[in-house]
């Protein structure tokens, strides 16, 4: 099987990659100069992050792999707009909802958006039906890879921020080697190849 | 004449290289015709061959080949050879698919004066 559509690389995913990459080396350099305002950098930094989910939730569909089954690609359709309308919800909850409650309520209706999308996902591929895809060849593409590290780390940004008022600093530290470790555990599971042909899907 | 090279080539080819990654025009030209909105709405129940598409159109297969190339361009399809076959499948995001959904609730359609009304499906003529 070949494709003959023309291949483009993420570019959105770079530059959303690349703007939170500026915002937080800017915000540490601002932070340096004493001029900076916590609670504001704070609630810039929400509103990136609920771009982000509207950003990859628009592109998850786009990116659905050719091969597979209907299940999945309705997966794929059904969290996107999830993505796209819950990130529409936090971004407007980090600049109206009340200060006090703010970092608390944005988070855990990001974290709300995420459980929803995998417990759909989980739903409607419980067949167990696989993708196909020749031998060696990885399940997901580079920008699909891309995508899905994106969403990762938004989610893990909800939960810390979420657990961070506890103001434990122990909680904090755990929380930041979890995510690491789940990071690489996802990498993993993303990039290993097919060892053998599986049953073609419908 | 720009020299390859100098530093205005090298913009407008940045220019050129950006403009290339999504046109929203084409977006809106894709979705503007009725068979091709149609094609998008049969893509979505599952992946088609091309002649599985064109069979259910009262269309010509170059005509629906043009309409085919049009969606490709846009980016809303992907196509995939299987030996003889060309298979399509649907490759939407979500704005595109609100855009779809809004183009088919208020009936958008950019036509010249000239052009003939869109063909009926062969669903629709049969009623």
């Amino acid at each position: 099987m070949t494709s003959s559509s023309p291949v483009r690389p993420p570019l959105a995913l770079f530059v959303a990659v690349g703007g939170l990459i500026v915002m937080a080396l800017g915000g540490a350099a601002a932070g340096l100069t004493g001029r900076f305002d916590h609670a504001l950098g704070l609630r810039y930094f929400g509103v990136f992050m609920g771009l982000l989910m509207i950003i990859s939730g628009n592109a998850l569909p786009k990116l659905s792999q050719p091969h597979t089954a209907g299940a999945a690609r309705t997966a794929d359709r059904l969290a996107g707009w999830l993505f796209v309308l819950g990130g529409l919800a936090v971004v407007a909850q980090w600049i109206w909802w009340a200060e006090a409650s703010r970092i608390q309520v944005a988070s855990a209706t990001g974290l709300a958006i995420f459980a929803v999308v995998l417990l759909l996902t989980l739903i409607l591929t419980a067949d167990g039906r696989p993708a196909t895809a020749a031998p060696g060849r990885n399940y997901a593409s580079m920008s699909r890879r891309i995508l899905f590290h994106i969403l990762h780390a938004v989610m893990w940004v909800f939960a810390i921020f979420l657990f961070a008022s506890s103001g434990d600093k122990h909680t904090l530290s755990w929380m930041v080697v979890l995510f690491t470790a789940s990071m690489a555990i996802m990498d993993v599971c993303l990039t290993a190849p097919w060892r053998k042909p599986r049953a073609p899907v419908e | 004449m720009l020299r390859a090279g100098c530093p205005s080539q090298r913009r407008l080819t940045l220019i050129r290289c950006l403009a290339k990654y999504k046109s929203m025009s084409l977006v809106f030209k894709a979705l503007s015709d009725p068979t091709r909105r149609r094609v998008l709405e049969l893509l979505r129940q599952r992946p088609m061959s091309a002649g599985e598409l064109a069979g259910k159109f009262k269309v010509s297969k170059p005509t629906m080949s043009a309409h085919f190339a049009v969606l490709r361009e846009a980016g809303l399809i992907a196509s995939e050879k299987q030996g003889q076959t060309v298979i399509y499948h649907l490759q939407l995001s979500v704005l595109e698919e609100a855009m779809l959904g809004f183009a088919q609730a208020f009936g958008w359609e950019l036509r010249n004066a000239k052009e003939p009304a869109p063909p009926m499906m062969k669903s629709e003529i049969s009623k």
